[in-house]
């Protein structure tokens, strides 16, 4: 008679705690593409939060923003983070949502700055000044990783305070806490803390990774910032990647204003001058001295060349050594101005419209503007990724560009064309 | 080069070309007459076609899509037919297929009158939509899949005419987009004018720009650097090459500055500091009380 040796039961032990750590990988959102291969499809209910992601976009693009942001992460590193709800661990699931997030942070906010904290046995350490250089702050972290102890809210607070305070006003002061713990060790009331936050100015957001915690959503509540607590590994990222967008402008806090900023040259050093001196390749166009961009540190050219293989981009922001002009190149700006100029959302285009065109038009609509895919004849493959039309050029593109267009690119190609049907040659 | 290291890895090139005919210096070129300096349509059709067809026969499984402007619209001209597979290996029509194909859908386009009934002369004489043909390639490639096709896919630009700085924000837009998607933007542009756009595209994602002028250069040009792939880019050097200039021009009189004042709002760039009070230019973002 067989009987399960120990074996067997350690494989299915393994195997349904496997199926708890990873309960939508279910084989019923599987789905065939048209190459054969097999894709995880979440169903309709995806693309209705595409949807809605990009109408709100829509309706919050008129809102002035504030674009220069000095933003402090702080890490809980306390034992919570040990915890294996999510698989590895919660360290590790954290650490490399923020890896990504400091990516897209600086992705959108080109000319904001970011500063690491993390709290751990009771006290917050300072591992990363406000700085221009996301690699520098993926570095800190991943050497710091260690967890013990327990996370204090108000020693993180009084650490990033007495920092941002000295920070120009036009630019938007805030806190991310990132916590996993479901308590805090602090040495004094924190309540007065968090009373001394908000007459900075700063905006204190929260995403908890694991249960909501009274004194985390009053901080937010008073201070304006936002709380939100996880439900899975998804809903854990789509919460943080929620801060990398620049925040609506509050008008009380932060004064908008007009700042010098250089625009650099790049005029290498001469190699057979007499005297070099000291300084790099740009030149401030204020006091006409020589800049030292951020150096690279080796330990990061390897970094940067595998995420982000323009290195340009690492050298400005900097700041003239002399006269502190800020030093930005105009892509760094460039970055920013799909904010000023939105893609209008797309509507539904609806099937019944096709059967109303003429043949010529009719031709027309039959595939995807942009990328050219020949929609299915019946359009009948249910109402959510129905293909979609711009409103102002009527060009139809299929689901999959609508998202691409409003997400990435932030350009509509029928917009652009009947753009530049206005710019004369000649002009 | 084009990626033949083994049939797996096979690459997407979008290819973007002007094909406007401009009446005062094209209308004898087309008649075949006078070749004077090789700039005309027909030279550049004929080096694209030997261009595509090496491409081509490099790899089986190599993507191809041709876009067309002309006349202020954007075309597809060609496209590599999907999910016809066997045994693993695309079928791909024969090279002379293709570039028949090519050749007749530009004639098509060119030869018949604006269909659009709006779209009277006046768009003849109007600029390339360059940043909504670079944006349909980019929509095209997204829908290629990542992944599988990661750094091997590539815009390829042929330019007649010169972009303006008008379509300098959709063209940053596209630049962004593209190297986060790790495409690459080639470009040649065969006119006198300098296109500081497609230089900076190039610089930004790795590209290579290139201004051509005397005859037969383009096809030459095609066969050697165009033909690199981005892992052989970084051994090889593509001879002189001068630095990109990344000029600043402000929002409202389209100067270009060595020094200006930004908008903490909006990041808009103007030449002159408002005194006191005032509202900016750009978001009408309201400065009372700045230093
Ligand atoms: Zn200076
Ligand atoms: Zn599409
Ligand atoms: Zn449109
Ligand atoms: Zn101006
Ligand atoms: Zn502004």
């Amino acid at each position: 008679m067989y009987e399960p040796d120990d074996e067997d039961l350690a494989a299915e032990e393994q195997a349904a705690s496997l199926k708890v750590a990873c309960p939508e990988r279910t084989w019923e959102d599987l789905e065939e593409d048209e190459t054969g291969r097999l894709r995880i499809t979440h169903g309709d209910k995806q693309y209705r939060e595409k949807r809605r992601k990009i109408a709100m976009a829509a309706a919050n693009s008129h809102v002035c923003k504030g674009m220069i942001r000095f933003l402090y992460v702080v890490v809980d590193l306390s034992q919570a983070v040990n915890e294996a709800d999510m698989r590895p661990s919660r360290l590790a699931v954290v650490s490399g949502i923020l890896y990504k997030f400091f990516r897209e942070y600086f992705n959108q906010n080109p000319l904001s700055q970011l500063g690491l904290v993390v709290t751990r046995n009771g006290i917050a350490e300072r591992l990363t000044e406000l700085s221009g250089s996301p690699e520098s702050h993926i570095t800190a972290l991943k050497e710091n990783l260690e967890a013990a102890g327990d996370m204090s809210i108000q020693n993180s607070l009084e650490q990033v305070q007495s920092s941002l305070a000295q920070l120009p006003t036009y630019g938007t002061r805030e806190v991310l806490f990132v916590v996993s713990a479901l308590s805090s060790c602090d040495p004094g009331n924190v309540h007065t803390a968090i009373a001394a936050a908000k007459s900075a100015n700063i905006r204190v957001s929260v995403v908890s990774v694991a249960a909501e915690l009274h004194i985390c959503r009053r901080m937010t509540e008073e201070t304006g910032g936002m709380f939100g607590v996880s439900q899975s590994q998804h809903h854990l990222e789509d919460l943080l990647m929620a801060h990398a967008p620049p925040p609506p402008l509050n008008e009380q806090a932060t004064k908008a204003s007009l700042v010098e900023m250089g625009f650099p040259q790049k005029r290498p050093l001469d190699k057979g001058a007499f005297f070099s001196g000291r300084g790099g390749e740009y030149v401030c166009p204020r006091c006409a001295s020589r800049v030292e961009v951020n150096p690279t540190h080796p330990k990061f050219v390897e970094n940067i060349k595998i995420n982000n293989p323009v290195t340009f981009l690492q050298e400005l922001p900097a700041q003239c050594s002399v006269c502190s002009l800020t030093l930005v190149s105009s892509p760094h700006l460039a970055r920013s101005y799909h904010h000023l100029f939105p893609v209008a959302p797309f509507e539904v285009h609806r099937p019944v419209i096709m059967q109303e065109l003429n043949d010529a038009a009719k031709l027309d609509a039959t595939n995807c503007f942009a990328c050219n895919l020949k929609f299915d004849r019946s359009g009948a493959r249910g109402n959510d990724d129905a293909p979609s039309v711009c409103p102002r050029c009527k060009k139809i593109y299929c689901f999959q560009c609508d998202v691409f267009i409003h997400e990435k690119l932030h350009n509509c190609p029928g917009c652009e064309i009947d753009k530049a049907k206005g710019y004369k040659n000649s002009a | 080069m084009l990626g033949v290291r083994g049939s797996g890895t096979s690459s997407a090139l979008v290819i973007l070309v002007e094909t406007s005919i401009d009446e005062n210096s094209d209308g004898e070129r087309m008649e075949g007459t006078s070749s004077d300096d090789g700039l005309g349509i027909m030279h550049t059709l004929r080096d694209l076609v030997l261009f595509i067809s090496c491409y081509l026969a490099l790899n089986l499984q190599n993507d191809l899509v041709v876009l067309a402007l002309h006349n202020g619209d954007c075309h597809y001209l060609y496209e590599s037919p999907k999910s016809k597979l066997r045994r693993g290996v695309r079928v791909q029509p024969p090279v002379s297929d293709v570039c028949k194909e090519i050749i007749t859908r530009i004639f098509r386009i060119s030869s018949s009158p604006l269909q659009s009934p709006s779209g009277d002369a006046s768009s003849s004489g109007s600029e390339s939509p360059l940043a909504a043909g670079l944006s349909m390639a980019l929509c095209h490639i997204q829908r290629l899949g990542t992944g599988s096709f990661r750094g091997l896919r590539r815009i390829f630009c042929l330019l007649r005419s010169p972009v303006s700085q008008r379509q300098y924000i959709p063209m940053m837009n596209v630049i962004f987009a593209a190297q986060q998607a790790f495409v690459t933007i080639d470009s040649y542009s065969l006119c006198d004018m300098h296109s500081d756009i497609l230089e900076q595209a190039a610089n930004m994602t790795n590209g290579l720009h290139r201004k051509l002028q005397k005859d037969g250069e383009l096809g030459q040009h095609l066969l050697t650097f165009s033909s690199w792939s981005q892992t052989c880019r970084h051994s090889l050097l593509p001879g002189k090459q001068c630095g990109v200039d990344f000029k600043t021009f402000c929002f409202c009189h389209k100067k270009t500055l060595q020094r200006g004042f930004v908008c903490s709002a909006c990041l808009s760039i103007s030449c002159v500091a408002l005194k006191t009070g005032g509202d900016c230019m750009t978001c009408a973002a309201n400065f009372d009380t700045c230093s």
